[in-house]
């Protein structure tokens, strides 16, 4: 469905429904009570769906920060102050505290979020339990009536329903805007694959936390909502059950899935009330119905169904192979959407140990600007250790100099390079699983935009860049395929792709010819040849020889972690020292292989 | 502060039963890569079997092996037909997470069904107290502590002297390359979940034999025991065990002279403050814990 479709729907749904509940007379106490309490939760669900759809966070402490809404409106109701004041300090407050935690966990695994939001349930209801001045404690206590300043009077129960649905249709559309923007793409891209989001120079954790932030402050709009439509505070409202039976909800819509919050929301307030008097039956139907829902339908029930009723897509296999590609279409890709490399690499007397293991020992080198260096050595030469050390995913253990241009690397975090003008490529390729390539193009292309502004290139829109790329290589009869559904070499072809959109002057390559056929590799060629010619300074490293020494003006060769050999391709291509590490002692078969 | 002595060693009590399921956390963890929120629960209902079986009779000793029986089963079973079935990979790391809540709600609601909401009286295993260096200990904690203390030390045993205990560990470090020199992962999962629910199971025993038990029995320990686990690290042993005694201390140290009101938080704010201490070196705890 088209995206403004939605939003337009989501709106006119919510408009009539407040509007059905503020007219007097339709809908009874009990209808009014149901009514709200499925707005308030479908906006606490669509706020952990968001955090588990795009940011693979399971929160199972969204209750506090419902708390934090609620018991700050019911202040500031007591108080008399406002309640579009009070909304907003809820938003503020927690999306403070969402910030704070989901920064502390997010430079670990996505994993800690789980532990960590169980333990912030657990000290919410601590808080809420003896902090009696603000809470009540174990007692509650009573919410005084909304008073609107835009409105211009204090709301009776049936004007808080109809302020909690509007608040629920707000809080949807908003998420729905962010999830499936330029941000909610960046969500997705670090959900999938953190090294290469970092490498493109977003910060895994600080996105994590501004996720969960943006989580927190909608789920605190679910407590302003509870405080008035139930005019009485429980703090069995913000316990770890209700915590669950977020959770529980957003397995049971769907995750990420906006039309899923609201059935999941649905589902937690109905099956209470049809359970009424039965201890123990709607714990289980939630157990049963989120184990039932993750062996049979592991999306969800709305994206399944969605799935099943949706045409089905193309086939795979039907033009999936990329077009064949020109370097001279690359070459003036490169010169329209590139700055001209004017910064060259120099590593010097760079060593790095593991532990006692010497991964490398005095490496020098350099690679000028607008050149092409390639670095080979056979297995275990400490390759790849080099060129994590060069992106920044190891320290170098010591090192006389790491420079790019005029600026030291040596502690520079991964996700500062691509500022700088350093990309890089992968040798699995790594595009951002959730993402079309397109889309996986147009967020590095968008990254990249601040650098093509410095160098004065022409104000192209990240989304035009991104269509230059796809045409220039080839990619545009799959542009809205997903990565998954594409061949390897498609996919590393992508991979280049993206890394362009960067805007960089150096791009450093690991392994673009591995796992390739023969018309693959002809491919990566042409497209190495078209930004050798437009000037890029590139740094490849590859097991394939013959590749790099077709392309590179100079080599070094590795072993054992040291320097074996440096020198321009025709010399290393007779440099017996380079047979010998490459096929042994003998160096008889060398001079056939290596011809 | 001259009942410090008695504050840490009750800490320690306290921590034994944290350490076991911190370590049967782990366990599980490194086997199927599988958090595994249920296992307080599982060990729960076994505690309830055992102390109905109890009721009628049953000498504890024997109620002990059969509750770490039952819970060992259960793992098993739980292993096999809700986490094995959403195969393996990135994804279903989250989705077994989230299925091993659910199951925890299920065993939630039929321990309401069949025992009541109200907490149901456990006779303790033994009466009287004992002074160890001066600090009074009930009998009871003191054998819940030693048993606790002699299964950490089988475990140990176990994963580094036996051939099977050497292939868990092997497997743990890489599924792939155990597999292809022949460790089969299913027969390894399997036993994961065994000995990580069946030592959970030993915790709730003596956290039941305290006086009472209730359907929430290990939530709080079980809380605890995580938080031993960020200390320590999700795939270490020794780590989580460590971090577990940690915690026992420092939360009835806080406990006594900080807040006896605020101890979940006091917990919480280790947690977080660890966090930010801990270095992570960049990505480098993400590739540890293969996630």
């Amino acid at each position: 469905m088209n995206a403004w479709l939605r939003r337009i729907l989501t709106l006119a749904g919510g408009a009539l429904v407040a509007a059905v509940v503020g007219w007097p007379g339709i809908v009874g106490d009990y209808g009014q009570f149901v009514i709200a309490s499925i707005a308030f939760y479908a906006i606490a669900v669509a706020a952990v769906s968001l955090l588990a759809g795009l940011c693979g966070i399971w929160s199972m402490g969204h209750t506090a920060f419902m708390a934090i809404g609620a018991y700050t409106a019911a202040q500031f109701a007591l108080h008399g102050w406002p309640v579009e004041l009070s909304i907003l300090s809820a938003i503020g407050l927690a999306s403070i505290a969402g910030f704070i935690l989901g920064i502390s966990a997010g430079r670990f695994s996505v994993l800690y979020f789980g532990l960590l939001t169980l333990a912030l349930c657990m000290a919410a209801t601590e808080v809420i339990g003896h902090w009696t001045s603000i809470t009540g404690g174990d007692e509650g206590i009573q919410v005084s009536p909304a008073r609107s300043i835009l409105l211009g009077r204090t709301l009776d129960l049936r004007g808080a329903v109809v302020m909690t649905v509007t608040l629920a249709t707000l809080a949807l559309i908003v998420v729905d805007v962010v999830a499936s923007g330029p941000i909610g793409r960046r969500w997705l891209a670090v959900k999938s694959q953190r090294t290469a989001s970092a490498a493109m120079g977003l910060r895994p954790h600080v996105e994590n936390a501004k996720a969960f932030a943006f989580s927190a402050a909608v789920a605190s709009l679910a407590g302003v909502g509870i405080a008035f439509t139930i005019s009485y505070l429980d703090p069995i409202a913000f316990s770890l059950d209700a915590s669950v039976q977020l959770i529980v909800a957003t397995v049971v819509g769907g995750a990420g899935n906006l039309l899923g919050a609201l059935l999941g929301a649905a589902f937690i307030v109905a099956v209470p009330e049809a359970a009424r008097g039965i201890p123990n039956i709607s714990v289980f139907v939630f157990g049963a119905a989120t184990v039932a829902v993750l062996l049979f339908m592991q999306k969800g029930i709305v994206p399944t169904l969605a799935h099943l009723l949706r045409p089905s897509r193309r086939k795979a296999g039907e033009s999936v192979q990329a077009a064949a590609i020109d370097s001279a279409a690359i070459e003036e890709l490169v010169r329209a959407c590139l700055p001209r490399a004017t910064e060259g690499l120099v590593v010097d007397g760079l060593d790095l140990s593991f532990g006692g293991v010497k991964a490398l020992q005095d490496i020098s080198f350099t690679v000028p600007a607008g050149s092409a260096l390639g670095l080979i050595g056979p297995n275990g030469a400490g390759k790849t250790s080099l060129l994590n050390v060069i992106g920044g995913f190891y320290r170098a253990t010591s090192a006389r100099a790491v420079r790019f241009g005029a600026q030291d690397l040596i502690r520079q975090p991964p996700y500062a390079r691509a500022a700088l003008g350093m990309g890089r490529t992968f040798q699995h390729a790594e595009l951002f699983a959730e993402l079309t390539l397109r889309e996986n193009i147009a967020s590095a292309a968008r990254l990249g935009a601040a650098r093509r502004a410095q160098a004065g290139l022409s104000a192209r829109s990240p989304e035009e860049i991104t269509s230059l790329i796809l045409d220039a290589l080839g990619l545009a009869a799959n542009a809205e395929a997903l990565p998954s559904a594409l061949p390897f070499g498609v996919q590393k072809v992508a991979d280049i792709g993206r890394t362009l959109a960067l805007a960089p002057s150096l791009v450093a390559m690991d392994e673009p010819f591995s796992g390739l056929d023969e018309r693959e590799r002809s491919a990566i060629r042409a497209i190495l040849q078209g930004m050798r010619d437009a000037g890029v300074t590139i740094l490849i490293i590859d097991h394939a020889v013959q590749e790099v020494l077709r392309v590179a003006d100079r080599i070094v060769v590795l072993e054992f972690g040291r320097v074996l050999a440096e020198g321009a391709p025709e010399q290393i291509r007779n440099d017996p020292e380079v047979h010998r590490a490459y096929f042994g002692a003998d160096g008889a078969p060398a001079r056939t292989a290596a011809a | 502060m001259g009942d410090l002595p008695a504050v840490i060693a009750s800490g320690l009590v306290s921590g034994s039963a944290y350490a076991l399921l911190a370590l049967g956390i782990v366990i599980i963890f490194r086997s199927t890569d599988t958090v595994n929120f249920a296992i307080g629960d599982t060990a729960t209902l076994a505690v309830f079997l055992t102390t109905s079986a109890m009721a009628a009779g049953l000498p504890p000793a024997a109620a002990l092996v059969l509750a770490v029986l039952i819970a060992g089963l259960a793992g098993m079973a739980t292993e096999r037909f809700l986490i094995r079935p959403l195969g393996a990979g990135h994804k279903s790391l989250f989705i077994a997470l989230v299925v091993t809540i659910g199951l925890g709600l299920i065993i939630h609601a039929v321990i309401g069904v069949i025992w009541g909401q109200r907490p149901i009286v456990v006779a303790p295993v033994a009466t009287g107290t004992v002074r160890v260096f001066g600090v009074a200990l009930t009998l009871n904690k003191i054998i819940a502590t030693g048993i606790a203390l002699a299964a950490m030390a089988a475990i140990a045993w176990l994963f580094r002297f036996t051939a099977i205990g050497v292939a868990m560990r092997a497997s743990a470090e890489d599924h792939f390359a155990a597999r292809i020199i022949g460790i089969r992962p299913t027969v390894i999962a399997s036993l994961a979940w065994f000995i990580g629910c069946g030592i959970a199971a030993i915790a709730a025993f003596f956290l039941a034999a305290d006086g009472s038990a209730n359907a929430n029995l290990t939530l709080s320990p079980l809380f605890r025991a995580f938080a031993g686990v960020f200390l320590g690290g999700l795939t270490s042993m020794l780590g989580a065990a460590v971090g577990a005694f940690t915690i026992g201390v420092l939360d009835n140290v806080a406990g006594r002279y900080l807040s006896a009101n605020y101890r979940d938080t006091i917990v919480f704010g280790i947690i977080v403050a660890v966090l930010f201490i801990r270095p992570s070196g960049f990505l480098g705890a993400a590739r540890k814990e293969r996630v």
